[in-house]
């Protein structure tokens, strides 16, 4: 999932699911799946994606990304742009994901506190290198990460 | 490589209250007309047949504009070049409507040579791709004038020279053959956009060249087959057109510049703007022909000029346009 969502904002929520899943033959399966993460896809099926709000298009292209089936999840700055609230929506969703379907989830987030809430293992870079890495829970508890990012 | 530069946002959906009434009016005006005068009624019909020519090339103008963001100037000659073809094919012995569906699948496969061949190498600027297909226009026009010399070819007439009479009102059959034609390839290319899978491709290739193919599209080839389903509508218009204008290397010329006119009065972008405004401007050319005095057939494309300069100071975007906003 790229950073800017991708969604195509000229063709409907259920067009931009399609897309999603291009390279393969999507079953009805799929989209009822995708629907117990995003209740509200299938009755708003035939809106123009252009048309929702940032962080409905953020979760469209959270379920578009899905709908390829990866087996690796690469998602860049999914809380760009979004309202606080809508980020941690975004994150448990991501986290369900992850949970519930066995998805490998790589985040790529300047968000650092909600970051390191959600993931396993971190890593953080300092100009292209790995400076720190670790399970997010002691990475969360480290000093410099504290002061640094998260501030406090 | 593609670029995340064309972020396009669609600000307004499209349609308006005030087109749609003005179309309904419109309609409402013509099926009055028809009623109360039988003249009025034939040349309704006549216009609509002619109409359905200009939305069908108008219709491949806007499909390539929406992929390519580019004037095809070369479509009425590619149109013209694959009607001589149909003719060549006429001549070897085949029937009609053989060579008509031999034609297509020729055009099919040269719209998309074209792409691949010529525009794709240099699809990076929109300048050259201009200038590309002036140049082909050119060429086509040359290659047709000597292959089958400029004198006027005349074809098997399509649909017979026969007249319905519906009460006091003359339909020519060839008027309502041309109209069915049209319309009939016109439906089916909406269903290929709307229900299949390579539709939506091509509409997203179109909409989106980046984020298309970060879901697994050929953004290229969904190109090449675009430019393909272009010639192939232009390729309809042409045919369509030799029954009255008679085959002849110019005879797309004045076409394109109507089917011109109809696309930028439905809006460039909008598929279905072109389909109507090539049918109101049919429509509008042969009542003004047969009731004002002074619009004789020299006058006609000034006033279709006109009244497209008319529309797009009232309606910037045309009819069917939509305002766009492009995000940096």
């Amino acid at each position: 999932m790229p950073e800017g969502r991708g969604t195509f904002s000229e063709l409907t929520v259920w067009e931009n699911l399609r897309l999603g899943a291009y390279t393969r033959r999507a079953s009805k399966d799929d989209f009822a799946r995708i629907q117990t993460y995003f209740h509200w896809l299938g009755e708003r099926r035939h809106q123009q994606a252009g048309t929702l709000s940032g962080g409905e298009q953020q979760m469209l292209a959270l379920a578009r990304a899905f709908m390829q089936r990866p087996r690796l999840l690469l998602l860049d700055e999914p809380s760009l742009g979004l309202a606080p609230l809508l980020v941690t929506e975004i994150f448990r969703i991501v986290r369900e994901l992850n949970e519930n379907e066995g998805l490998t989830v790589l985040v790529v987030e300047q968000n650092a506190h909600i970051a390191l809430q959600a993931a396993q293992t971190a890593y953080v870079l300092e100009v292209g290198r790995v400076a720190l890495s670790g399970p997010s829970a002691e990475l969360q508890a480290h000093e410099s990460i504290r002061r640094s990012y998260l501030g406090y | 490589m593609v670029s995340f530069a064309k972020q396009k946002t669609a600000v307004s959906t499209g349609v308006s209250l005030p087109v749609l009434a003005g179309l309904a009016a419109g309609a409402i005006f013509l099926v009055v007309g028809s009623v109360s005068s039988d003249i009025f009624a034939q040349q309704t019909v006549a216009g609509l047949a002619l109409g359905a020519v200009f939305g069908s090339l108008a219709l491949a103008l806007v499909l390539i504009y929406r992929a390519t963001e580019v004037i095809n100037f070369a479509q009425g000659e590619l149109a013209t070049a694959t009607t001589y073809i149909a003719y060549q094919l006429t001549l070897w012995g085949l029937s009609y409507w053989l060579s008509f569906f031999l034609t297509l699948l020729i055009a099919f496969a040269l719209g998309a040579v074209i792409q691949i061949v010529v525009i794709r190498p240099i699809q990076h600027s929109v300048i050259a791709v201009v200038i590309v297909t002036v140049g082909m226009f050119i060429l086509i026009d040359g290659l047709v004038t000597w292959k089958w010399g400029a004198d006027l070819k005349f074809m098997k007439a399509p649909f017979g020279n026969t007249v319905y009479h519906a009460g006091g009102v003359a339909f020519a059959q060839q008027d309502i053959g041309v109209l069915l034609v049209s319309i009939l390839s016109v439906v089916l290319l909406w269903v290929l956009f709307q229900f299949t899978k390579l539709g939506l491709a091509m509409r997203a290739a179109a909409l989106r060249p980046a984020a298309a193919a970060l879901v697994g599209v050929r953004v290229n080839w969904m190109l090449a087959i675009g430019w393909g389903l272009a010639a192939v509508l232009g390729a309809v218009a042409g045919l369509m057109t030799e029954p009255t204008q008679f085959l002849q290397p110019t005879m797309m010329q004045a076409i394109l510049l109507y089917a011109f006119a109809a696309a930028v009065l439905g809006g460039l972008e909008s598929p279905v703007g072109a389909v109507i405004g090539g049918l109101a401007l049919g429509v509008f050319l042969n009542l003004i022909g047969q009731y004002v005095g002074f619009a004789t057939s020299e006058l006609r494309l000034p006033i279709a000029f006109a009244v497209l300069l008319l529309v797009l100071l009232l309606k910037p975007n045309g009819l069917f346009g939509r305002k766009q906003v492009r995000r940096v």
